[in-house]
């Protein structure tokens, strides 16, 4: 292989944008500047140009991720988020008042549940007010707990650590999109004012509704609930959960199709969490309670892997319809000019 | 940017010029100066002057624009100056000015 054709491969390590722009004159240069006789490139030439390349990727990945359409991604997930994650927090304290259980403040277990809960419900107030350093502030504070909590269940129950950890990785999303700077109340306008009520509205009734779970739970106690059963409490607790899945397809259908995509591929983790490993029974990373091998592995490795696809399914389709976008120009330009 | 003060210059005449003017103490390579030409050319401080085609190859040559010399200006003056108060402060030290 000549030199010229080992300069050519080494440039293949530069981004396509740059390699396009500068690649023949770089050959140029580095040829011209190459000794007699040199049959590959230096040591030298060879560093400088793959750590150029390892900078400007990385500038281009950080880039996009700051760019002006991932703003507006993150103000828009982090409104809906901060309403699950306060909905989902409070639903056990609203469980536990129903049936008059006294809320527990003296190990981790209990503050940290209620750090999560109170932060969620800041965080979820403070966005929609508009205090983004507030919502920060609360939303680390209630991933710090949520991660004390983790921490803290691990040895004693692994179960309820596997189950719950579709929360913790939506916590962490939704703290990092906190963190995010934007204009006040972008997320809300792109969501649309009346659509983030209906949220607001039916995250407070499906946290609510955990207390006809309670009633559910004990309705075979005739002494604490009375006469029973009530199936119409099922209904209800199911329709409510619907109605809040249904309002969020439906606020993320009516919003850009780029903005919605960007908000699925943040919100896939968690959901993918929560379909494969969401629940104590039929867990697929649990066996007798106990946690397997590989579950360790999985709940590390599994969210990364699906964000990582999403984004490379969302970027593949959006390459393609621009792509699209221009055959159908040039084919009207073409009928044009016949 | 100092390199292309006085004239046009392509990449090769760039390396080779700072080459000249730091006394060998710096040595340009392609990835590099191409980012930092890529980064002068975007901030509108340098534009292309011409392009050849020699032996084959395309040989782009850069120049100045008119907000790269004022910037060069600005910040050789303020080098000038810095290097000043130290050789003033080495004299009053009794070091070598």
């Amino acid at each position: 292989m000549s030199l010229e054709a080992r300069y050519r491969r080494l440039l293949l390590v530069l981004p396509t944008e740059h390699r396009v722009a500068y690649g023949d004159e770089m050959l140029e240069v580095m040829l011209a500047g190459a000794e007699p006789g040199q049959r590959r490139p230096s040591p030298r030439e060879t560093a400088d140009l793959v750590r150029t390349a390892v900078w400007m990727r990385v500038g281009q990945v950080f880039s996009r991720v700051t760019d002006g359409r991932w703003r507006g991604v993150a103000a828009v997930f982090a409104v809906i988020s901060t309403m699950m994650l306060a909905a989902e927090h409070l639903r056990p304290f609203v469980g536990d008042a129903s049936i008059g259980r006294a809320i527990v403040w003296d190990d981790v277990d209990g503050w940290s549940r209620i750090a999560q809960a109170s932060g969620w419900l800041l965080a979820a107030g403070c966005v929609l007010i508009g205090w983004r350093v507030a919502a920060v502030v609360a939303g680390w504070l209630a991933v710090a707990a949520e991660a004390a909590w983790l921490a803290s269940q691990w040895p004693l129950w692994q179960a309820d650590v596997v189950a719950a950890w579709w929360q913790w990785i939506l916590a962490v999303t939704c703290a990092i999109t906190l963190s995010v700077r934007t204009v006040r109340g972008h997320g809300i306008r792109l969501l649309g004012a009346k659509r983030v009520a209906w949220l607001g509205a039916l995250s407070g009734l499906v946290a609510v509704s955990m207390f006809m779970d309670s009633l559910v739970h004990l309705r075979g106690i005739p002494e604490r609930v009375g006469p029973g059963p009530w199936p119409w409490i099922d209904v209800v607790g199911a329709a409510l959960l619907g109605g809040y899945g249904l309002t969020l397809l439906v606020s993320l259908a009516a919003v850009d199709g780029w903005l919605r995509r960007r908000v699925l591929v943040l919100l896939a983790p968690p959901l993918a969490m929560l379909a494969l490993a969401g629940s104590q029974v039929g867990n697929p990373l649990l066996a007798g309670g106990e946690a397997l091998p590989q579950t360790v592995a999985t709940l590390l490795i599994l969210p990364l892997a699906v964000i990582v696809s999403a984004l490379v399914m969302v970027h593949r389709r959006e390459r393609r319809m621009v792509l699209l976008r221009l055959g159908r120009q040039a084919e009207l330009a073409k009928a044009a000019q016949d | 940017m100092a390199a292309l003060a006085d004239q046009p210059r392509h990449g090769y005449g760039v390396i080779e010029d700072v080459k000249d003017i730091s006394d060998g103490q710096v040595r340009l390579y392609a990835g590099t100066l191409y980012a930092v030409l890529d980064r002068l050319k975007k901030d509108g401080l340098i534009e292309v002057d011409r392009e050849e085609i020699v032996h084959s190859r395309l040989r782009r040559y850069y120049r100045l624009t008119g907000i790269g010399a004022a910037r060069l200006a600005e910040r050789s003056e303020r080098m000038r100056k810095q290097a000043g108060v130290a050789a003033h402060r080495l004299a009053l030290g009794g070091g070598v000015a």
